[in-house]
């Protein structure tokens, strides 16, 4: 068995629970207080909006390079054992 | 709060689903050979028939045991109500996948409606709590969320059934890690479920290990997909199942990622592995194969069918340490 190899997978899953910890630090501790002083609903709906889409963009960017990270560990260690 | 009763129940259930399991498969084997309800074992070069549909013990069970706890726990009985039609509707959906393959869109779309009686009894709270940050607000997009987390669950789970134990090992670590973080949290709703369905998967994964004597089939990996949902919202371990889940999470994210999109198994064409003559499997080196967690590890060269289940479990122990750590932070208030 290649423990090295599973290692590095183990070191994947890791990397994985680190980001996501500080990746919703972030969200809580930067996105979620924006606010604008202003008391017209339109723009705290428009803020609103906003906090969602920038917390699922960030979420997206964090599954995108997951899964490239991943991807490009497979293909470069699946090339190194041929 | 969890109080002493509340331990003897858990340990009770537990007893009780393991038992009936264990009785009941040695009968289904019997039954669905006897009928030819089998299904043929991909990875051995020797291609033997497995009866099919073992999941129907793991759902029985459940069932059994949680009546028990409805009639032992009075107190919680709007939460086992709720636990038990989410498992049967799932279960009956999986049976009917296992007669006659479903649309490979439509079974998500069943499963995530399953996840209805939740909403309906309103047996969750829309304050999840996270390390670090604590308890938060979620009050409209919690019910999308359940509704998401139950359709992923369930198929991350019967995504990962794959091999001889590797969904029965795999989920009984999982569930393992869901009693040990409910102690840690106080969650008896999540300690009394978690015993239930672990002692049925255990029983289980005594017959379907490798090698296999019986399948569980989609009525027996979306059940079981079902409950760890369920367990997660009602029992608030929302983000610990999710670190527990990591292994399943993995394995269905990374495959949909790189096929493009929802098919059915029997719909992918190239295969992400391949049993040499040796028995043992390897990677396929298709670019048009879908990079499951089973393909990833054989990148690092060709195993046994039960070495690659080791290192599954391997996976699920140490996310499984992860998630308790978790729970940790949560308790510790960090």
């Amino acid at each position: 068995m290649n423990y090295r190899h599973i290692f590095n997978i183990l070191g994947i899953i890791t990397l994985v629970w680190a980001t996501m910890l500080l990746g919703l630090v972030f969200i809580w501790k930067f996105i979620v207080p924006i606010s604008y002083p202003s008391e017209s609903y339109t723009m705290q709906f428009l803020i609103g909006i906003f906090k969602v889409g920038a917390s699922g963009t960030l979420a997206l960017i964090w599954l995108y390079l997951w899964n490239k990270l991943v991807q490009i560990y497979f293909w470069k260690t699946l090339k190194a054992g041929t | 709060m969890i109080s002493a009763p509340d331990l003897i129940y858990a340990a009770t259930g537990f007893t009780i689903s393991f038992i009936i399991t264990f009785i009941l498969v040695p009968f289904l084997i019997r039954k669905f050979k006897e009928k030819g309800i089998v299904g043929i074992d991909v990875h051995k070069p020797e291609k033997p028939e497995i009866p099919e549909m073992g999941g129907l013990s793991i759902l029985i069970s459940i069932i059994v045991s949680t009546v028990f706890l409805i009639i032992v726990c009075n107190n919680l009985t709007k939460f086992f109500i709720t636990f038990l039609i989410v498992v049967i509707v799932v279960g009956i959906v999986g049976a009917i996948d296992d007669i006659k393959p479903l649309n490979p869109k439509l079974k998500p779309t069943l499963t995530a409606l399953a996840s209805l009686p939740i909403i309906i009894f309103g047996t969750y709270v829309p304050r999840p709590v996270f390390p670090i940050i604590g308890k938060t607000r979620l009050t409209i997009v919690y019910p999308l969320l359940i509704v998401a987390g139950l359709a992923v669950s369930t198929n991350a789970v019967n995504m990962l059934d794959v091999f001889n134990g590797s969904m029965a090992g795999t989920c009984s670590i999982l569930l393992l890690t869901l009693l040990i973080s409910s102690i840690i949290l106080g969650s008896n709703i999540g300690i009394l479920l978690s015993a239930i369905t672990l002692g049925s998967l255990i029983a289980f994964f005594y017959y379907n290990k490798y090698p296999a004597k019986i399948f569980s089939g989609d009525v027996g990996s979306l059940t079981v997909g079902a409950a760890i949902a369920t367990i997660a919202v009602m029992g608030r371990l929302e983000i610990v199942t999710v670190v527990a889940m990591m292994p399943h999470i993995m394995n269905g994210f990374h495959s949909l990622a790189s096929i493009g999109g929802l098919l059915e198994r029997r719909q992918i064409k190239a295969r992400p592995t391949k049993v040499l003559a040796d028995g043992r499997l390897a990677a396929s080196k298709d670019p048009k194969a879908p990079i499951t967690l089973a393909r990833l590890i054989l990148a690092g060269g060709p195993l046994y069918e039960n070495e690659v289940v080791k290192v599954f479990i391997l996976l699920s122990i140490y996310s499984g340490v992860l998630a308790i750590l978790t729970a940790l932070l949560i308790a510790w208030g960090l």
